[in-house]
């Protein structure tokens, strides 16, 4: 990273210090004890792991026969959970102030060796059943009650000397456990906010690489990782554990090392989520910003909603620093004034980063500098560094509004018209570029945003090194070519995963083959054609005119995808043209006039005019997908000019209006006579087409007219007449050595030419 | 046709216009393309472009943060290529689209690499920096010039 690119994001990260977006609190983040840091939402990761998942009792402190009767001194409150480690840091018992409680008198405690006919569980009324089963005990109802009734009643940590009172909050569901929540404010989001309104502190006894500290009851010592297995041990050896069992769970994970995370509660520096308004902010921007798939929207409106306050600091050793400076005796940071954050800047300009900890805190204050909150003079540099998503998040501010190429033409700088990323980037840098740029700004640096899926193999299965399919694309290159890998991905749908095979290769280089070919047929018949003897699209033959339209067409289709990103509408647009309209019919069709015409006629130039236009179209069409195949065709395309296909724009296609319905009826004729060629062919009537006599209903002489073809010539066939049925004979006549049509010879007295055809005699002999 | 009129052979070929052009029906792409991009870079086609669209109305792609693994593989082709192909089509409407990578060799996968590599195992709370070290000690992934006019990754 430059010193430059670090500087900038010192002077962003002083934005939200300025503003008070930026605090610094206790608040339990993703912690990985392996790699000793804090973890945004964005590097966490979900992935499966087994925990212990565990049910214990919380016996009364208290008498609660005001309550009701029925809760004798007798009476547990039970909670499940999947992390006994944080048993330990247990302060409260959350449960919901509208939901259904019981008060359950065991009458069979089945196997459960910590629990006793006669003893009180309360539950929560709609968890009830299952809870029993899991435990193996059976018992009856003695009473009924709403969670609000149990608020700040206590009830006793199940092994140390301290209460753990009843909180009512908003978290509690019946969606699994019992209804009344273990809440350790120190390892849990809801504990922490829940634990708030009681002024419960987030109680926090594990170190930063895992180990309980020095004083904890029971797992004084030990890592986290094994904590769970001694603490279920010790609960059942105290007489609270009612069950337990190992669950397989989806866990975060780090994304990092791949260790499972815990929460945990240190100070950690935040940019608040509702300071300056920042969330709502950020929802406007939202809307007002183009999401490509169009699901996009939805789901970083849903990620921003929810998300929490965001963690920018972190405990590594690589980074741009939190540039803070700390009072030493009252904690503020106010002597960190926009001054002063501007010389640090300056200074990381000139130095790096590293200079922050290079040089002692008084060469970033000015001379005297007293704590504007308390008077003192006794500073400290903050050591934490920046999240990196926060650097990436600031890359707006680092490179769009500093090169120049980058600004307006006037030189005003503009947030990019794209961001293009895979669809991991919602909860990452496009959502990092979003806040940063909210919160220091009050815009977007994005107009407009694009994800995309992931490569995964023919069966859909993620790449992975283990899985050995990973395809690596240099070999592809190295054996296909970078345009087939290049129209491998725009042919794709981008907007689900892309699934990339041997077979999916072949078929890509096989269409390659039919485009590439297809324009080749053209260039092939554009040798010595003068663009200066074009024919004007409106005295171009009917024909002409109708592969002109459907040129129009493709090329309006094509530019609009190009405008939309809809890119693997372009591969099909372009291959159906070449392979159907093209390949399928038209060049047919002409060939007759291209090779076997007088070399002036208009009939011919008509034909190459039009393969002008289709060469110029398509060339453009397929050069941003196929660039090196694209200049290649540029080299050998008549009046390309010598400056590269890339310099050039795409071009206008003049358009013609044709009757559509007309030329829907000749197709699907056509099909017909196709599919009854195939059987005569087949029953060894006819050897090709060419040398066929084709009788066909209701035909239709009026739009051959208009045209100006004859059915032999669109079909391509000897000859084509009325009749009642759709049949195919072998044509009368004999084939013509020069245009191989079949048909009877003009002059067949003539001494030379006594085989040709009327057109071919015409051609050759006058 | 009577017997009596024995026909002449005739070469009717030299009086067709078949087909002609010296455009190869294979693209042979593995051995040609390096080749195009080598004449690319020796005329700067890329300095070329923006040249000619310096007055054009810009359309800027941001390009985001690197992949954090390091090794170009093929998810990073696809978004590589999503991108240029953008970029090119903006530019052939008329757009003045620069391609400017926004990241370096930055942050978290020289971190990642020199971790690995010095397979570091204590902790230290002070924070060190090795960005030259590590610039030359890791070897970031190339586009090599396949993806683009222009390396991408330069």
């Amino acid at each position: 990273m430059d010193y430059a690119f670090e500087a900038n994001t010192v002077r962003e990260i002083g934005r939200f210090l300025e503003n008070g977006g930026l605090y610094k609190g206790a608040k339990p983040v993703h912690w990985c004890v392996s790699c000793a840091t804090a973890l945004a939402e964005a590097e966490v990761e979900h992935e499966d792991h087994t925990s212990s998942s565990i049910f214990v009792k919380f016996k009364a402190g208290e008498d609660l026969s005001d309550i009701d009767a029925a809760l004798t001194d007798k009476t547990s409150v039970v909670i499940w959970t999947t992390t006994p480690w944080t048993i330990p840091a247990n302060l409260a018992i959350s449960v919901g102030a509208d939901l259904d409680y019981v008060a359950v008198k065991i009458t069979d405690a089945g196997d459960c060796v910590n629990l006793n006919v006669g003893e009180i569980l309360i539950l929560a009324e709609g968890l009830k059943d299952g809870v029993l089963s899991d435990i193996g005990a059976n018992g009856e109802v003695v009473a009924h009650f709403k969670g609000s009734a149990l608020e700040n009643r206590k009830f006793r940590h199940p092994y140390l000397d301290q209460d753990a009172p009843i909180l009512v909050g908003n978290h509690v569901t019946l969606d699994a456990g019992t209804g009344c929540v273990h809440t350790a404010p120190g390892h849990g989001q809801e504990d922490y906010e829940v634990g708030l309104k009681y002024g419960l502190q987030g109680f926090n006894p594990v170190g930063d690489t895992g180990i309980f500290e020095q004083g904890t009851p029971v797992v004084e010592g030990q890592h986290v990782y094994k904590a769970n297995a001694i603490m279920v041990e010790h609960l059942q050896s105290c007489g609270a554990l009612l069950a337990s069992e190992q669950i397989r769970h989806s866990y975060p994970h780090c994304w990092r090392c791949h260790k499972p995370l815990i929460f945990r509660a240190t100070p950690q520096w935040f940019i608040s989520m509702d300071k300056n308004d920042l969330r709502n902010k950020a929802l406007a921007a939202i809307k007002e910003t183009a999401w490509t798939p169009a699901w996009g929207e939805n789901r970083i409106r849903g990620m921003v909603e929810q998300r929490p306050d965001w963690c920018v600091s972190r405990q590594r050793n690589w980074g741009v620093p939190i540039t803070a400076i700390q009072c030493v005796s009252c904690e503020s940071h106010a002597v960190t004034t926009p001054e002063v954050v501007e010389g640090i800047a300056q200074q990381v300009e000139q130095a790096g980063a590293d200079v922050w900890f290079a040089k002692d805190v008084a060469a970033f204050l000015p001379d005297g500098a007293t704590c504007p909150d308390c008077g003192s003079t006794d500073f400290e540099k903050e050591t934490d560094i920046l999240d990196v998503w926060f650097d990436s998040g600031s890359s707006h501010a680092c490179v769009l509004e500093q090169r120049d190429e980058l600004r307006n033409t006037d030189g005003s700088s503009r947030p990019a018209d794209l961001y293009l990323e895979g669809s991991d980037q919602h909860r990452g840098w496009f959502q990092s570029s979003l806040l940063e740029s909210i919160g220091t700004r009050g815009v977007a640096p994005f107009k407009a945003v694009l994800t995309h899926g992931f490569a995964v193999d023919k069966n859909g299965n993620k790449m992975s090194k283990s899985k050995g399919n990973v395809v690596a694309p240099q070999k592809l290159i190295n054996q296909m070519g970078a345009d087939i890998l290049r129209l491998w991905i725009a042919s794709a749908d981008y907007s689900a995963d892309i699934r990339v095979s041997d077979e999916i290769m072949k078929q890509l280089a096989e269409s390659y083959r039919r485009i590439r070919n297809t324009i080749r047929f053209l260039l092939s018949n554009l040798e010595n054609f003068d663009a200066s003897q074009a024919i004007s699209l409106t005295e171009r033959k009917p024909l002409d005119q109708w592969a002109m339209h459907r040129l129009a067409d493709v090329a309006n289709k094509v530019n609009a995808s190009y405008e939309s990103y809809q890119f693997h509408q372009i591969h099909q647009e372009v291959h159906n043209f070449c392979s159907v309209d093209l390949g399928g019919f038209y060049l047919d069709v002409i060939k007759d006039r291209l090779y076997c015409d007088k070399a002036d006629s208009q009939q011919r130039l008509s034909a190459q005019s039009t393969l002008y236009d289709i060469a110029h179209t398509l060339v453009r069409l397929i050069a941003p997908i196929v660039p090196i195949t694209a200049e290649e065709i540029w080299d050998f395309l008549p009046d390309a000019s010598d400056e590269s296909i890339h310099l050039q724009t795409f071009n206008t296609v003049e358009d013609v209006n044709i009757d559509t319905a007309a030329w829907d009826k000749f197709f699907a004729m056509r099909e017909a006579v196709n599919t009854e060629m195939d059987v005569a062919k087949k029953d060894k009537i006819i050897g090709s087409s060419v040398a066929a006599s084709v009788t066909i209903p209701d035909l239709d002489m009026a739009f051959a007219k208009a045209v100006g073809e004859s059915y032999e010539q669109l079909l391509i066939v000897a000859k084509a007449q009325a009749g009642a049925t759709l049949s195919i004979a072998a044509a009368e006549g004999n084939k013509c050595p020069r245009c191989y049509v079949v048909s009877t010879p003009a002059y067949p007295e003539h001494d030379v030419h006594h085989e040709l055809c009327a057109r071919c005699f015409d051609v050759v002999a006058k | 046709m009577a017997d009596d009129k024995k026909p002449e052979t005739f070469n009717y070929k030299d009086t067709v216009f078949l087909p002609k052009t010296d455009f190869p029906m294979r693209g042979n792409l593995p051995v040609n393309e390096p080749k195009r991009l080598a004449k690319w870079e020796e005329n700067d086609l890329y300095a070329q472009i923006r040249e000619a669209r310096k007055d054009a109305p810009k359309f800027i792609l941001h390009d985001g943060p690197p992949y954090a693994n390091g090794s170009i593989h093929i998810g990073h082709a696809v978004n590589k290529v999503l991108k240029d192909i953008v970029v090119r089509s903006r530019t052939m409407m008329g757009f003045d689209a620069p391609y400017v990578p926004g990241w370096d060799c930055h942050g978290l996968p020289i971190e990642l690499k020199v971790e690995e590599k010095f397979k570091k195992k204590k902790r230290k709370k002070k924070i060190f920096r090795m960005l030259n070290f590590a610039a030359n000690a890791v070897s970031m992934p190339k586009g090599k010039l396949i993806f683009s006019v222009k390396n991408l990754n330069a």
